[in-house]
């Protein structure tokens, strides 16, 4: 068994407090990104974990073990590094037994191990060269195939593939999501790349200054985000707000006025939802939802700024009337330009809708969707 | 067809001026260095070199008498070898201590929190004291009635001995007052050690691998040419050594702490006779370019260069 169990985990470097009361629990053989801007306390989190930091307060359990207060090599776990802290005087082989050998395994079980990483990373040609006689792509193999040889039940990974170009970022995404298949062992993986830990991924955590803003799967991020932090940080382009008032409530259903909207837009929330009446609400609305409309259907009225053309889509960046930005996904071949005006209208059935102190209040989702984060759900409990 | 011809020219001309000027630039920008490095080092090292094969007095006529001075220094003067055998103890002592407790205060340096600034400098000063006024300060040290080190030891109920005065002690006393100005060893691994990634030490404690380990199999490795560049300046240093033991002990006593450099001064400066210490001189230039030879080429088993390539390592293509 290796769950982990993290319990109300507070870290501080002098007066700055970085972790400010962690919860989490994460599943034995489950892959979890920590996914959070930079500053966020993601990697402090996991250091916490490795047992590079010492906590403030809190708990830490692996399996059914307290490794709270357990030496980091005592904790049964492997961590890889950003810039693969690979020992540039050793060769490949010497980088992958070096803790063995000082742990004093034999020296066949060393030879095994190192051998069996080297096939599954495909580097068995390499384990006589040294790390500056490797690119990028086989420092990180061997980087992870230092945590391999150790088989532990914890991988630590910290943004692992940073320092590779996009392309090589790719097929090592592949590679470490078939690895984890292959090994089976839970992985805690620290990225500020939200690409990275919606692939990856079976749950992520979203981190925002230094606090647990959402733990979920990708899709539940994406399509129900618990409050706006994750809403604007999940996504690209991000998610456009408006603010609106809520003028009317007749049991599920809300009518919004004034703000950013130009028409009133009414919309489902869950029959048990009660929303504030006194206090403006947030709209979301992710760019590809936004519709080109008339102006007699329009919710938002704006300017073109800029039509970033991608190719298959567009970016339409947009000054709306009320003073605020947003961006439009369109179809590449849309014929949008520059500094015209803009029609835009709201599907009530994509919108997102938050409260003043930014929470998600809660809406039904369609069914097709729904199904497939249930789904979701289902293959992490599998 | 004129214009053309009458145009091309000049252009040649330019041509020509700016390849000149492109060549000569850069020599002129270092010509400082240049004149200074002909007249205050080559020009005195090939006049030694010259001086060495002839007797030179410092008043009188001076005789070309080829190798004899070599021939002289090492089959009819003990006192060559006297020398020569003290400067070797000398080194053998001094290098190993220099550098040892330069890195051990380095490491030390490296990882306290508090103050280290204070004590970066407080072990730095003593090197950049002239060696005058250090030895003032040692002399005082090492005095056998009024000196701090024979107090100290009266506190502990010990009689302290003659530091300056018994023949075997004169030299651990050399030997103590110069590595008190071991602040340029350390600053140099104190650098060096910053400059060691310190995910390196965290994933060898991921690992478990000990600390003794993780200092021996990642530490030296990687301070490797930082230990190369102050072993052998330590040699050349002890080869040097010539300030402390001429004002400390003026070579005695008895002849103990006469150091090599101090008999090709005494030649030089005593006995007028400038083309024997010449000739000590080159000697001494070779021993010292023969045990950094030696040194160097023993470091290739223990030196690890980030840039390098070996044969052994393989093709190195990536």
């Amino acid at each position: 068994m290796a769950a982990i169990r993290i319990e109300n985990l507070r870290k501080g470097f002098g007066s700055l407090e970085v972790l400010k009361g962690i919860n989490l629990d994460i599943a034995d053989g489950e892959f979890v990104c920590f996914l959070g801007p930079s500053g966020c306390g993601k990697s402090t989190l996991l250091r916490s974990i490795a047992g590079l930091e010492e906590l403030d307060s809190g708990s830490i359990r692996l399996g059914d073990r307290d490794i709270t207060d357990l030496r980091s090599a005592k904790r049964d776990i492997a961590m890889v590094f950003q810039n693969y802290a690979l020992y540039p005087h050793m060769n490949v082989r010497k980088n992958l037994s070096f803790g063995l050998a000082l742990n004093g395994m034999k020296r066949d079980e060393i030879d095994r191990r190192v051998n069996n990483a080297a096939d599954i990373l495909r580097i068995s040609e390499l384990l006589h060269r040294k790390p500056r006689q490797l690119s990028g792509g086989q420092r990180q193999r061997v980087a992870i195939g230092r945590a391999i040889v150790r088989e532990p039940k914890l991988f630590l990974l910290d943004e692992p593939l940073s320092n590779l170009d996009a392309g090589l970022r790719v097929t090592m995404r592949v590679e470490l999501a078939a690895l984890h298949e292959r090994l089976g062992v839970t992985m805690i993986y620290v990225t500020h790349d939200q690409v990275e830990a919606m692939t990856l991924s079976d749950r992520v955590v979203v981190l925002d200054k230094g606090k647990v803003s959402q733990f979920g799967t990708p899709l539940e991020l994406f399509y129900q985000p618990a409050n706006l932090f994750v809403a604007g940080f999940i996504g690209s382009p991000r998610m456009n707000f408006v603010t609106a008032n809520l003028v009317r409530q007749d049991r599920s259903e809300l009518t919004l006025s004034g703000g950013g909207l130009v028409r009133d837009l009414s919309l489902e929330t869950l029959s048990s939802t009660v929303v504030a009446k006194d206090k403006p609400v947030t709209i979301g609305i992710r760019p590809d939802k936004l519709e080109l409309v008339s102006p007699e259907e329009a919710h938002l009225v704006g300017d073109v700024r800029l039509v970033e053309r991608l190719g298959t889509e567009s970016h339409v960046h947009i000054a709306l009337e009320s003073g605020s930005d947003m961006t439009a996904v369109v179809r590449g071949t849309h014929p949008v330009a520059n500094r015209e005006r803009i029609h835009l209208r709201i599907p009530a059935e994509h919108c997102h809708l938050f409260d003043a102190d930014g929470k998600a209040i809660a809406r039904a989702l369609d069914p097709e969707t729904q199904m497939l984060i249930n789904q979701e759900k289902s293959k992490r409990v599998a | 067809m004129d214009m053309t011809y009458a145009g091309a020219e000049p252009k040649v001309a330019r041509r020509k001026r700016s390849a000149i000027a492109r060549y000569a630039a850069p020599y002129l920008f270092i010509s400082p260095w240049i004149l200074g490095f002909l007249f205050f080092t080559l020009g005195p090292l090939v006049f030694s070199l010259t001086m060495s094969f002839y007797d030179w007095p410092v008043v009188g006529e001076r005789t070309f008498v080829g190798l004899d001075n070599y021939r002289t220094m090492i089959s009819d003067d003990p006192q060559f070898w006297e020398s020569l055998w003290i400067t070797v103890k000398f080194a053998a002592i001094y290098v190993p201590f220099n550098i040892i407790m330069s890195f051990f205060l380095a490491l030390m340096l490296h990882n306290i929190r508090f103050a280290s600034g204070f004590f970066r400098t407080a072990f730095y000063l003593p090197s950049v004291i002239s060696g005058v006024a250090l030895v003032t300060i040692w002399s005082w040290i090492y005095s056998k009635e009024y000196g701090l080190l024979n107090f100290m030891l009266s506190l502990v109920g010990i009689d302290g001995p003659n530091w300056l005065g018994d023949p075997n002690l004169a030299i651990v006393a050399i030997i103590i007052a110069s590595l008190w100005g071991l602040g340029g060893t350390m600053l140099i691994l104190l650098t060096g050690l910053k400059a060691i990634p310190k995910e390196l030490y965290e994933a060898a404690t991921v690992s478990g691998v000990p600390g003794w380990a993780q200092m021996l199999f990642i530490t030296l490795p990687m301070l490797g040419p930082m230990l190369l560049f102050t072993f052998i300046t330590s040699i050349i240093s002890a080869f040097q050594q010539l300030t402390i033991a001429l004002l400390l002990t003026k070579g005695g006593p008895l002849g103990s702490t006469y150091f090599f450099a101090m008999y090709i001064y005494d030649n030089a400066f005593k006995y007028f006779d400038m083309g024997y210490a010449a000739a000590g001189s080159w000697v001494m230039f070779i021993i010292v370019l023969a045990l950094s030879l030696g040194v160097m080429r023993w470091s290739a088993a223990w030196v690890y260069y980030e840039g390098e390539v070996r044969q052994n390592d393989g093709d190195g293509h990536a």
